[in-house]
């Protein structure tokens, strides 16, 4: 058993779980933020499962689901959980009609590209991230999908890692809710270590993908339960303010 | 009336604030904003160059 595979899996069953408890939030309370966390975690944990397969065997849909839910879509549908929590209904609302309409054409052109893969590369020696270079076919030779990745991941840059840092940064300022600061710090330290780690790998450094994986996945949820968790409880003695919390 | 207050006094109110005084906070936090910042823009860059096919 590979170490790759050990951290696919760990990731994938971290993201699960925080998947299963955003979309829990989302049924009692409602709240389309939650739906799209819990659909773009949920995107997170397809990639994951399906890198795990990879270390293992090749199926070409496994590595469609692997391409099209782990490099393309996840951070740009976790990023519209938080565009529905920081912008106007209608923006946010906007925003998902492209949205949905670029995924739509992102998964069209992955399932064009898949009759041209070379599939004979595959090797479970090798991580996938390490081959799919080779394996799908390049830009110009029918691999248009490959273009469509840096749109959806800047998006997801600007409207997670962003998001998280002006939260952090409302609630620095007002020098209020200190468990929101912390929790968004670590969930934008969390998007940004996958984004580094899918940077390095479309650079030819794929080894270093499934810790990024492993520690976004720890990192995100963290700081999402510490975000959410209640302060902490006020003494008699701090609320006259003679001792720190 | 009474015992409403009397329940009051008896459940600990929870504290939303920032402590005074805390290098964390202060200064740490801000510093933190600042490079996780810089690091999101550069990786917006390094995206948006292999757009523009330059990586």
């Amino acid at each position: 058993m590979s170490l790759n595979l050990v951290l696919s899996f760990l990731s994938a069953f971290i993201m699960v779980v925080f998947t299963i408890y955003v979309l829990q939030r989302y049924f009692v309370r409602r709240k389309l933020y939650f739906l799209f966390w819990g659909l773009g975690l949920a995107m997170f944990a397809i990639g994951s499962f399906s890198e795990a397969y990879l270390a293992l065997s090749w199926n070409k849909w496994v590595f469609f689901c692997w391409y099209l839910f782990g490099a393309v879509l996840t951070a740009a549908w976790i990023g519209q959980g938080t565009v529905y929590l920081l912008a106007k209904q209608r923006t946010a609302q906007i925003t998902t009609v492209v949205l949905v309409t670029a995924s739509l054409i992102a998964t069209i052109l992955l399932l064009t590209t898949m009759v041209d893969l070379t599939e004979s590369i595959f090797s479970v020696s090798e991580p996938i991230s390490e081959q799919y270079q080779e394996i799908m076919p390049a830009i110009a030779e029918g691999g248009i999908v490959r273009l469509t990745t840096p749109f959806f991941n800047i998006y997801g840059l600007i409207t997670l890692v962003g998001g998280a840092l002006y939260s952090t940064y409302l609630f620095w300022r007002k020098r209020i809710l200190p468990n929101r600061v912390i929790g968004n710090v670590l969930i934008a330290v969390g998007a940004l270590t996958i984004a580094s780690a899918s940077t390095l790998t479309r650079f030819g450094y794929g080894s270093y993908l499934y810790l990024g994986e492993l520690f976004a996945a720890i990192l995100m949820f963290s700081g999402f339960l510490v975000a959410a968790a209640p302060g902490p409880i006020r003494s008699k003695k701090d609320s006259t303010g003679t001792t720190p919390v | 009336m009474e015992e409403n207050r009397a329940k009051q006094q008896k459940v600990p109110k929870r504290t939303n604030k920032m402590p005074e005084d805390s290098l964390f906070y202060d200064k740490l936090v801000p510093i933190l904003l600042i490079v996780l910042g810089v690091i999101m823009a550069l990786l917006i860059l390094i995206a948006a160059g292999i757009l523009l096919g330059f990586f």
